[in-house]
């Protein structure tokens, strides 16, 4: 670093620097959109009967937690392939935890450790040639006793299960507008986990990751229902 | 150039942070727990189906059938989280060959008929095998699965109403050592915390208790207690290496059935190190001693009576003497500093301690023992009923505690007290409106002598429910056999095809958990409602009701309520007078109705989490402890020797065989292998060998092998540090597999007290296929 600095290196610093402007510029701008107006639809789901109260507060405890994002941002940008379809198709139902689609190192040590190395924060698995899923749960260590392998694809009786269709993605109420949550945050208040990252399905992936206060703009949406004053319908 | 990028983004991101944290405090957020997406689905609370955790979980329903699991996170006992049984609970409803019609044995095949006929056909069978062959010719044969309101109406109907004693249920093959051993050591049963504690403790040592399987979103209560408790350890005590023990801090190894050794070494330790509570123990505590060289019930007819004789601190100390570490340590396999280290545990008055244990001493020919033993190293230090010390028994299903060990459905038991005391059958007469000379004062059959029963013939008939020991009775082929037997007539209730129904003469289809109305009561005393959220496929009609229509034809019809939409309601209100009063008070119906679950004892609107303990429990005397459910108000300390297994490996049987469950299985399987993730994660049973065995015997994972046992062979594929691993000469089997049946080859030695089996020791032979 003792080298004097020539004119070359001069002139090339400047440049780095309009180009970095440019680039915070597009960052900016890209925050600025909404999600593909295509999926702002509107829709109005109806609630039979209005759902049970529950205590709420754990559902605000890992609205800021979770990665570190700043320093993963460049992954948060990076694209994947990875489709809703196949997210659902590892699930019971929309919720439901996925089973473990890959085969495991040991049946027996279960501990953290031996999910946290890829699911923790994510990245490129060269064994699978995949981006991991990130667990938007990552402060539960015993990963095994939800998460479970399958060791084989037959079943001992059909089962005539039925779930429910996954919630519909977009419905933002204005066109543009951001949508709102249609989810449980239970054990999923890190938004960032499955909305994020190269993991992230592409239908659901954000288009500004580095807004780290997502829940400032999207909303979970807890009834169908419009306000109605005491006494008067809506 | 990427780092600069990065920089003014990182820039950027600081300032929204910065934005966000400044916004949080006065953003109101609101408190949804899901979308409206899902039209039409409303969430309802229900204790799981499975098991003796008791998590509260949210079933979805949506157009009249349960399409989604979440935990409740107001459920004090899983705070929102369930394991993978949990989450996938409601498949169970939806298995393609649910019994949705009755069936009746015709020329040697079940054949499906309308429910009613097959209701008179059992009411007649009842009173025909009555008249001809006597009131003890019938029985009952329940669960610890059976709803509350199941149980105490098959209670009234067969000990109330019929007058046989004959009223077993499978919670004697899983809970009666730990009953007996509350009994024994305090009067009273069932654990005096609750899982509050694991949120006090500073040490967790697990006796036998593959807890990260067995009791997952309890194990993981743990971890997260050492997560945010630096000072938490976790230590395994076990005959073989499974999750647990690599989660724990300590997993130490040891022989099997030298617990009872290892429990009285650490007890020898403790006064060794001068660690005893005197005040305590002076105050709380009494000595005792039973009988020695008590059996091991192999015999038909076989009999044992404990009888307690009073000894003193110097008494048992002397008793002690035969377990020093040194010695321990050559019989059991474990080290001598070990031994001390454990004592060092319990000694610590800087530490609080919580033992938890299940099968391992449950199941056990010195079951009622080692319990003893483990309340003797609580009672020692004085570390029991306050928050974060304590004894734990865990149990295995939903409503052991609630139903079986609770309602009384034991051939000596009633809702309150036992058969044997005169004022508590004038209470059930009372209660029940039955003359009390239907009450016969003469305990019947345990389970395992149930089925002896069957095989000698003085049990004629026999009702089976919830359960399925045509899988899980062992040295099963002797009972199978006796239940095929000519002139034996077998109902079987049941929700799918088993190998029970396979042995029926009547099948009635069941409406099982939120297909009908119901409460559990699970390990921490606490009991939970579930309304009924689907409807049942076909006839299938709830336990209750079955009894109740069975009762009603029988000529018992106005003992039992007859509305279908109020009799849950009006059982429970029933049955709660059995247990008035604070030491077991039960919640009303509609306090049930409200909360994800309520302990007992209920006393003037709130719950006791800690027994025994002024503070805590309002039927406490004085001002600290008192042990009120025994006659000298304190808790007893048992000298009670080791004494070793009936069958150990020999020359012919060379290796021990230990069955036992599995995560993602429930029980025999019947309902978790009808869930596809459940049954495609463990397709199969397998046995499980140490590496050097295999290596030795030449096979690997996946290879064939014979286990032989005196009671028959079984051939099955190998597992190799799979899910577990053995001690080296052991071999692990699940018992969840209908095709792989190991209880073909186990034994059925039980403890004398309890008399529970035990299924995790019998001499097998390996051989390679
Ligand atoms: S731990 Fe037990 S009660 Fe809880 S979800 Fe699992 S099986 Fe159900």
């Amino acid at each position: 670093m003792n080298t004097p600095v020539t004119f070359f290196q001069k002139y090339l610093l400047i440049g780095m620097l309009v180009l970095l402007m440019a680039a915070g510029v597009w960052v900016i701008g890209q925050a600025l959109h909404e999600d593909d107006p295509d999926r702002a639809k509107t829709e109005t789901g109806r609630m039979t009967t209005p759902p049970l109260k529950t205590t709420p507060l754990y559902q605000e405890a890992g609205v800021f937690q979770g990665r570190d994002q700043r320093s993963r941002f460049v992954d948060l940008r990076q694209a994947g392939t990875r489709r809703l379809a196949e997210y659902y198709d590892r699930r019971a139902y929309p919720g439901a935890p996925p089973y473990i689609p890959h085969p495991v190192e040991s049946d027996m040590k279960t501990d953290f450790e031996a999910c946290s190395s890829c699911h923790e924060n994510g990245g490129f698995v060269p064994t699978f040639q995949a981006f991991a899923p990130v667990t938007p749960h990552a402060a539960y260590r015993n990963c095994r006793q939800c998460h479970v392998p399958q060791a084989t694809e037959t079943l001992l009786v059909a089962n005539q299960w039925q779930t429910t269709a996954p919630p519909a993605i977009g419905r933002a109420a204005l066109p543009g507008g951001p949508p709102p949550i249609p989810h449980g945050l239970h054990m999923r208040e890190n938004c960032s986990a499955c909305h994020a990252g190269p993991a992230a399905p592409v239908e659901i992936r954000t288009s500004h990751p580095e807004r780290l206060s997502c829940r400032q703009c999207h909303v979970p949406a807890e009834t169908a229902l419009d306000f109605a004053r005491p006494g008067e319908q809506p | 150039m990427v780092s600069r990028r990065i920089f003014i983004k990182n820039m950027a991101l600081s300032s929204a942070v910065v934005a966000a944290q400044s916004l949080l405090p006065g953003v109101l957020f609101p408190s949804a727990s899901f979308g409206a997406a899902a039209s039409g689905l409303t969430w309802h609370k229900t204790p799981c189906r499975f098991c003796g955790v008791g998590c509260g979980l949210l079933v979805g329903i949506d157009s009249g059938r349960a399409v989604a699991v979440k935990g409740d996170p107001a459920s004090a006992v899983n705070k929102g989280l369930c394991c993978v049984k949990g989450y996938h609970s409601v498949q169970a409803l939806y298995g393609k060959d649910r019994l949705r019609s009755a069936q009746m044995r015709k020329n040697g095949r079940l054949v499906d008929v309308p429910l009613s006929e097959a209701l008179d056909a059992v009411a007649d069978h009842f009173k025909k095998t009555i008249a001809a062959h006597g009131k003890d010719s019938v029985a009952i044969y329940g669960s610890g699965q059976w709803t509350i309101p199941d149980g105490y109406v098959a209670a009234k109907l067969f000990k109330g109403c019929l007058g046989t004693n004959n009223v077993e249920a499978n919670a004697r093959l899983c809970m009666a050592s730990a009953v007996t051993g509350f009994l024994t050591s305090f009067g009273l049963d069932e654990p005096m915390g609750c899982y509050e504690d694991i949120d006090h403790a500073d040490v967790f040592i697990l006796w036998g208790n593959n807890m990260a399987e067995m009791h997952p979103v309890l194990f993981s209560r743990l971890l997260e207690r050492r997560q945010h408790h630096k000072r938490t350890l976790i230590v395994d005590l076990a005959t073989r290496t499974t999750r647990t023990s690599f989660a724990a801090d300590k997993s130490i190894l040891f022989e099997p059935q030298t617990d009872l050794a290892i429990a009285n070494c650490i007890a020898y330790q403790i006064i060794k190190d001068g660690r005893v509570n005197r005040s305590f123990v002076e105050k709380h505590v009494a000595f005792k001693k039973g009988h020695t060289d008590i059996g091991y019930g192999l015999e038909d007819g076989f009999h044992f009576k404990d009888e307690a004789t009073p000894t003193d601190f110097a008494g048992y100390a002397a008793f002690l003497e035969d377990y020093t570490p040194e010695k321990v340590a050559s019989l059991t396999g474990v080290s001598a500093a070990d031994l001390r280290y454990l004592a060092a545990l319990y000694g610590d008055p800087n530490r609080k301690v919580v033992s938890f244990w299940c099968m391992g001493m449950n199941q056990h020919t010195r079951g009622t023992w080692i319990n003893n033993l483990v309340y003797n190293l609580h009672l020692l230090v004085g570390k029991i009923s306050r928050p974060g010390n304590g004894p734990f028994s865990l149990t295995g299903q939903p409503s052991a505690c609630g139903t079986v060990r609770e309602v009384g459905t034991l051939t000596h038991k009633l809702p309150h007290g036992v058969v044997m005391n005169e004022a508590a059958r004038k209470k059930a007469a009372e209660i029940w409106q039955v003359p009390v000379e239907n009450i016969d004062p003469k305990p019947s059959h345990h389970t395992v002598s149930m089925f002896r029963a069957l095989d000698s013939g003085a049990i004629r008939m026999m009702w089976i429910q919830v359960t399925n020991p045509m899988v899980t009775m062992p040295k099963l082929k002797r009972y199978r056999d006796a239940a095929k037997k000519e002139g034996r007539f077998i109902v079987v209730s049941d929700v799918y095809p088993t190998p029970t129904t396979d042995i029926a003469d009547v099948v009635l289809p069941s409406a099982m958990w939120i297909e009908r109305e119901g409460m559990y009561g699970n390990s921490e005393r606490r009991t939970q409602h579930f309304q009924q959220l689907v409807e049942p496929p076909g006839e299938a009609m709830s336990d209750t009701l079955q009894i109740i229509e069975v009762a009603r034809r029988m000529g018992f019809g106005d003992k039992f309520p007859q509305d279908p939409k109020t009799h849950i309601r009006e059982i429970w209100e029933e049955y709660r007078r059995f247990h008035d009063g604070p030491k077991h008070g039960m919640a009303p119906y509609e306090v049930l109705l409200q909360r994800p679950g309520v302990i007992w004892p209920f006393h003037e609107g709130r719950e006791t989490k800690w027994r025994y303990h002024a503070e805590t429990d309002p039927a406490a005397k004085g001002s600290s402890f008192d042990f009120y459910g025994k006659p000298d108000h304190r808790a007893w300390i048992w000298a009670r020797p080791y004494e070793p297994a009936p069958e150990v490996p020999d020359r012919e049987y060379p290796f021990w065989l230990c069955t036992g469950r599995v995560l993602e299985h429930w029980h025999s399987g019947s309902m978790t292998r009808r869930i596809p993730v459940l049954h495609r994660a463990v397709p199969e049973a397998y046995a499980e060998l140490h590496p050097d065995d295999a290596t030795r015997l030449g096979v690997r994972s996946g290879e064939r092998i014979r286990l032989v046992t005196r009671r028959g062979s079984l051939e099955m594929t190998v597992a190799v540090d799979q899910r577990g691993r053995p001690a080296r000469g052991h071999v692990f089997v699940p018992f969840f597999d209908e095709a792989l049946l190991i209880n073909e080859v186990t034994l059925d030695a039980y403890c004398p007290i309890s008399k529970q089996p035990d299924y995790k020791k019998c001499a097998v032979k390996v051989e390679r296929v």
